[in-house]
């Protein structure tokens, strides 16, 4: 599940924020102080998670650190889909 | 357009000379739509109650640019103003305030027991019509919005009405209307409220579809932070959306007069 999670949220970002002919992103690439996601987008991530895992993610979790990376974000989603 | 094609075309259209809008600004969309199913393009105009004429506007004869509010009427001066400075633009392109050389024969004269009011919408040598848009190079004027209803999100204008052009693009909206609301971080950001074509039902797939649309047609900044699905908008007896009862919920403000909010 954990891989799969990661790899899901890996390839919509990717596909949604990332521009053509950019270098790949791994788990760990900064996302929003990389430039990739700002963070008026980030409002579209947080919707496309809540909406693909039935979650809830309250707006003070929803940070620009806790989005800043796969890798966190993962984390995110799965501290609000164990509650 | 909401009703579809087929009713037009149980008519004989051949009589059918000039198609003429007033009102709410038309989108592209719309224009680009007449053009298809009446063959001929709805020719938008531009006036207020305060002109007491068509100042902008697409005469018959000239050519149309899906979107544009057309050019000033022959015998009408308007401009692009800098907000700051009230001078007109020296180059095209530019967002700024429309004014018009006062001295038309139709002009308003006063507001009635409010001449101080009056006095304020006359600046530099220009009657301000309270709205923004810019001018092309072959002077043809585009709306961005009323001055009131620009958004101002986190330090960066939005044009309500371009973002509403764009979400009539989307082939699940029929209608759409763009405020402001309040956002602690920028002041203020975007909110939609859409209602659908039939056959379309809103879910939350829709919505982040819809959000991602905007994003990548205009920018992040213009994305709607939020949709709102409706059945319809409110909207004036002769057709105008009225944002400002929208905006007023938003912004937990006194809805104001509705006298002439339509009846259905």
């Amino acid at each position: 599940m954990a891989d799969e999670l990661k790899d899901v949220i890996l390839k919509y970002v990717t596909a949604e924020y990332l521009e053509e002919g950019a270098d790949p992103l791994g788990f760990d690439s900064p996302l929003i102080s990389g430039g990739i996601v700002d963070s008026f987008s980030m409002v579209s991530l947080k919707r496309f998670l809540e909406n693909k895992y039935k979650i809830s993610i309250p707006d003070d979790d929803a940070t620009p650190e806790a989005f800043d990376s796969v890798n966190k974000i993962a984390d995110l989603v799965r501290r609000f889909t164990r509650t | 357009m909401k009703a579809g094609e087929e009713v037009v075309k149980k008519h004989d259209l051949s009589s059918l000379r000039l198609l003429a809008s007033v009102g709410e600004p038309l989108n592209s969309e719309a224009v680009i739509w007449s053009e298809k199913v009446f063959g001929r393009a709805f020719l938008d105009t531009y006036f207020q109650t305060e002109t007491g004429s068509i100042m902008i506007t697409n005469f018959p004869g000239m050519k149309v640019k899906p979107g544009s509010m057309g050019r000033p009427f022959p015998g009408i001066t308007a401009t692009i103003l800098d907000p700051k400075t009230y001078e007109p633009y020296g180059e095209t392109g530019k967002i700024g305030l429309i004014g018009i050389k006062p001295g038309w024969p139709a002009m308003m004269r006063t507001y009635w027991n409010n001449e101080e009011t009056y006095q304020k919408k006359f600046r530099n040598g220009w009657y301000m019509t309270g709205d923004r848009a810019s001018l092309d190079k072959e002077g043809y004027f585009w709306f961005v919005g009323r001055d009131d209803d620009i958004i101002n999100t986190g330090g960066h204008l939005v044009s309500p009405f371009e973002v509403e052009s764009v979400l009539l693009e989307h082939p699940a909206i029929a209608e759409s209307a763009v405020v402001s609301k309040p956002d602690p971080i920028n002041m203020e950001v975007v909110k939609a409220f859409v209602s659908l074509k039939t056959g379309f039902k809103s879910s939350p797939e829709l919505d982040l579809e819809i959000m991602n649309f905007i994003r990548k047609k205009l920018s992040p900044l213009a994305m709607p932070q939020e949709i709102a699905f409706v059945d319809s908008l409110p909207k004036t007896r002769s057709g105008k959306i009225m944002r400002r009862i929208l905006k007023a919920k938003e912004w937990g403000e006194e809805v104001g007069d509705t006298s002439t909010l339509e009846d259905d």
